[in-house]
């Protein structure tokens, strides 16, 4: 409530605040699925004055950097794109190429790429109240100045490698799946995969039809799904490029599936144990040896942590030439991996499926906000955002894919689309009004917090289960607690009472003076 | 200065005529003031409030305004039209109603009696707000009731009304869902009106209020008012800086009319009509109403801080939250004082509320916008009041 103010006010920046190299609008932070997104419908909007930074070189995200073999989503495609620019995909549950030609053609067909900026990353966001404007500082030193900035650095794409004793001593090739290393041929070879998460479900069984032997190291069983995965036929591709409804109609199928899975599971018992007997159908039906349906056996209830899908995740484990090993990791050598029980595995090369640091939404990035503010601190026990896109004190700064709004079973690209047109609402207040700021109110994003804790207490992940959608105390900061319909619709309309404002300072000022009659966008905030 | 003491008399205990002490096992007022309650909801807050659409209760505002508000009817006139519209306003049961004499001034005390009051999310338990806060203060003071004062909470809100026409009842609705959420007292002055009494006759009575409550409730008060009271209440925060007396613990100010130069610019210049569009969309307040307004309350000229305040410095003031309509003439004096504050250094938040009309936090209840406002004046009053109150230790 109460808010350091003053500071910046008069003296700007202070002494060195130096001329940045680029101004725009609109900062984009991200160049994957949300950035691009994003992007794109300002393009539509007729916006000409943003920029899209990324410290990749090229763009699509998750999807740029996920090439293992495999890689394709989990939700079908025509949901796991966007529904302002359909496409026909070639099957049910596209792969990585497919996902990523799919990104490339958005950039293409909105004209995005004179707006890209790659190869450098944001390392700090800082807020100059005098201006009114945000400074982003560049890896590379550059400055870019905005408006606003919406930040689309995602939750998945710093590959997290766990602490293991002696990983630089391994002589071997070893790599995270997210930094696949193509030049490495492993057939023949003898391979240990650390994790079994959903990334190692996709690739362990492409892996192990090359390899000698894959060695694959759980330390908690996924409950495995089958996987309803096809390519469409022709017909069907002929008929989804030329008959909309009938794409739609897969869309809402496809959507209404995953709120079942999603939410269902958790708040329905029997709904849960349906689908639990429905796992362990699938999981025995393809693994005849006990000891090892036992270690396909999680440890904690079904919806805990995502569920994944796969059809020959379980086939692949039961191979004669496929280890699975549930001994903890005691350490890496020269040569191998050892467990705590001493065992000692002598492999060719390491892939560590091991998934990715996720609890700190935008860490590496230093972010301040009004009167110096710092988010980090602001976050220490914890992210949150009103309705994940706004922090209170950090006025025109919208985060996409931002706390509370990973799902468990369905798509993302479809939150990221409601939070897209939830900014959109944002900018065109501010313009409508002739705002140089917007900040979400301290009792609203509060308010939020206290319905987010409460809800989430129902559900399953909070408790006990300590998987990656929770804080180390218990707090859910990841996941939206509720249907995804119900974001969808507390988002549909940018609610401008939620939040203080700071006028431009060129609107109407002495009532003598009428307003000018094109504040916009491109008006400079303040006074300078 | 009018008041002849502190506390003059004191008619507590009676309850008023609109506040029905009624069912006092019903949450106060639940569903209207959107307070979230402890169990969890599938639907992220603010639950939808039973609200009028905003676009019926535009036309109803309309209608009433074009009645109330116009130059060409005397004040007499306008101000028994605005009292029948008054009794238009629903007030939520459980509001208890009651009138005193502060500082030689008449004025109720607005509090949501009985049970127990929802605070917002984030502050711990709940307040109990039967006989506490000021209603037992002002008893005290006048001999009446021994009751102690348990709740140091007391807020001081100005009605609107050009400084020509209304009174307490003006606020009455939005005094009764502030109490509601803060467990607080609300006092609402019946200061006198011009053009019989121009200014400074309105700021002398808020003063008087104010001094008197000095010596009666533990603690700083919360200054508030709407519209023309908003400006009341900056001017008399303003004069009592000046004179080095007690400060409030922080100001509301919903819809403030702050420069009355603007009203009565010169003949030929724009003045509040200068923006034809926004002319077009107030539909409570006219420019030459106004004018009428700042002529009558002003006659000897409006470039004085004490009736422009916004001329006047906001160095040294406490907190202030100000709430804005979209479709509201004197949004700019909101906008110009929000401009200020950032260019020193103040500590203001201002909140404009998109497609609403002057004053529309005064029919609270009525719309989500009113809940809304409602609802950041509770939770900023609670935060200035936060070191005092006992639920917070440590402060
Ligand atoms: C293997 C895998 C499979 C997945 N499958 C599914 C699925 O089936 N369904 C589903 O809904 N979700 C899935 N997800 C989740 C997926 O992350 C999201 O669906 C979506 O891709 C997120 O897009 P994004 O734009 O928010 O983030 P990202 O795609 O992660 O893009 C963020 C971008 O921001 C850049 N960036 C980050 N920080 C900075 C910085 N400081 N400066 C500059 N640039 C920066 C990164 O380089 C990256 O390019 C999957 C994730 C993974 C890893």
């Amino acid at each position: 409530m109460r808010r350091p103010t003053g500071s910046g006010v008069a003296g700007g920046d202070g002494p060195d605040a130096p001329e940045p190299d680029e101004a725009v609008d609109v900062a984009i932070v991200g160049a994957g699925f949300g950035g691009l997104g994003m992007a794109a419908r300002l393009r539509r909007e007729g916006t000409r004055s943003f920029v899209v930074i990324d410290g990749g070189d090229g763009i699509g995200g998750t999807w740029r950097d996920n090439t293992y073999p495999g890689a394709a989503c989990d939700v079908p495609s025509t949901l796991y794109s966007f529904s302002f620019f359909p496409s026909t995909w070639p099957r049910r549950f596209s792969g990585q190429r497919d996902i990523l030609a799919y990104l490339e053609r958005l950039v293409d067909e909105h004209g995005l790429g004179p707006f890209l900026r790659m190869g450098a990353r944001v390392e700090r966001m800082d807020f100059d109240e005098g201006s009114a404007r945000w400074h982003l500082r560049l890896d590379d030193r550059r400055l870019v100045s905005a408006r606003a900035v919406v930040s689309a650095v995602g939750q998945l794409n710093r590959p997290a490698v766990p602490d293991i004793e002696g990983v630089e001593r391994f002589a071997g090739p070893s790599w995270h799946s997210a930094r696949w290393d193509h030049s490495v041929d492993l057939a023949g070879k003898r391979v240990a995969v650390v994790g079994t998460g959903a990334s190692a479900v996709q690739f362990v069984p492409e892996v192990a039809k090359v390899a000698a032997r894959t060695v694959v190291f759980q330390r908690s069983a996924p409950y495995v799904l089958p996987k309803m995965d096809r390519p469409y036929s022709r017909l069907e591709r002929a008929v989804h490029e030329r008959v909309r409804a009938v794409q739609l109609a897969d869309r809402l199928r496809v959507y209404l599936t995953g709120e079942t899975l999603g939410l269902g599971i958790v708040r329905s018992r029997r709904l849960l144990a349906a689908l639990t007997a429905l796992w362990r159908r699938s999981m025995h039906a393809q693994v005849a040896d006990p000891q090892l349906r036992l270690a396909c056996e999680p440890d904690y209830v079904m919806g805990c942590k995502r569920v994944l899908f796969s059809n020959d995740w379980y086939r692949t484990l039961a191979r004669p030439d496929v280890d699975l090993v549930t001994d903890p990791v005691a350490e890496v050598t020269a040569t191998g991996v050892r467990t705590v029980s001493g065992r000692e595995e002598q492999v060719d090369a390491i892939i560590f499926g091991t998934g990715f640091a996720t609890s700190d939404v935008l860490a590496p990035v230093e972010v301040t906000g009004l009167g110096g503010r710092s988010l980090r601190e602001e976050w220490s026990d914890g992210a949150s955002a009103h309705l994940g896109v706004t922090v209170s004190g950090y006025p025109n700064l919208f985060l996409l894919y931002g706390p509370n709004t990973n799902l468990g079973s369905n798509s993302i690209v479809f939150m990221l689309e409601a939070q897209i047109g939830y900014v959109l609402g944002a900018l065109q207040a501010l313009d409508r009004e002739r705002l140089a700021w917007v900040d979400v109110r301290a009792d609203v994003q509060r308010r939020f917090a206290a319905w987010v804790d409460a809800t989430s207490r129902r559900t399953a992940w909070t408790s006990g289960c300590h998987s990656w959608y929770t804080t180390t105390d218990g707090r859910n900061t990841n996941n939206w607690p509720s249907f995804t319909f119900v974001y969808r619709w507390r988002l549909r309309r940018f609610d401008l009472l939620d939040h203080t404002v700071m006028p431009l300072r060129a609107s109407p000022l002495a009532t003598a003076a009428p307003p000018p009659a094109s504040a916009t966008w491109a008006t400079a905030a303040g006074s300078r | 200065m009018t008041g002849t003491g502190p506390v003059a008399s004191a008619t507590a205990g009676e309850p008023a005529a609109s506040g029905s002490a009624a069912a006092p096992r019903a949450p106060v007022t639940a569903g209207t003031l959107e307070a979230p309650s402890s169990g969890a909801s599938l639907l992220p807050p603010p639950a939808p409030a039973p609200s009028l659409p905003a676009a019926v209760l535009r036309l109803s505002m309309a209608i009433v305004s074009r009645r109330c508000f116009d130059p060409r009817l005397t004040w007499p006139v306008q101000r028994s039209r605005l009292r029948a519209a008054g009794r238009l306003l629903p007030l939520p049961r459980l509001a208890r109603t009651t009138t005193a004499t502060l500082g030689g001034v008449p004025v109720e005390v607005v509090t949501a009696a009985g049970g127990r009051v929802p605070v917002p999310a984030g502050r711990p338990g709940g307040v109990s707000a039967g006989e506490a806060g000021l209603a037992g203060a002002v008893r005290d003071a006048a001999g009446v009731s021994s009751a102690t004062a348990g709740w140091p909470r007391t807020l001081v809100h100005f009605h609107g009304g050009g400084y020509c026409v209304g009174g307490p009842f003006v606020a009455r609705s939005f005094a009764v869902h502030l109490a509601a959420l803060t467990g607080a007292a609300v006092v609402l002055p019946d200061y006198r009106l011009a053009p019989e009494h121009p200014a400074p006759a309105a700021l002398h009575d808020a003063l008087a209020v104010l001094r008197a409550l000095d010596a009666v409730v533990p603690g700083p008060v919360v200054l508030s008012g709407d519209s023309a009271g908003a400006g009341l209440a900056l001017a008399a925060a303003q004069r009592r800086r000046d004179l080095g007396e007690p400060l409030p613990a922080g100001l509301l100010l919903h819809c403030p009319w702050l420069d009355l130069t603007a009203d009565t610019a010169p003949v030929g210049a724009p003045g509040r009509a200068g923006d034809p569009s926004l002319v077009r969309r107030d539909v409570v307040l006219r420019p030459s109403w106004l004018t009428a307004c700042a002529r009558a309350y002003a006659p000897d000229g409006a470039d004085d801080p004490v009736v422009s305040p916004l001329l006047g410095s906001i160095d040294g003031l406490p907190p202030m939250v100000v709430q804005a309509a979209a479709d509201d003439l004197l949004r700019t004096d909101a906008e110009r004082l929000a401009l200020m504050a950032a260019a020193s250094g103040a500590d203001l938040q201002l909140v404009l509320a998109p497609g609403m009309w002057h004053d529309f936090a005064m029919q609270a209840g009525l719309v989500a916008a009113a809940g809304s406002a409602v609802r950041q004046a509770a939770d900023a009053a609670l935060a200035w009041w936060a070191p005092r109150a006992p639920e917070a230790p440590g402060g």
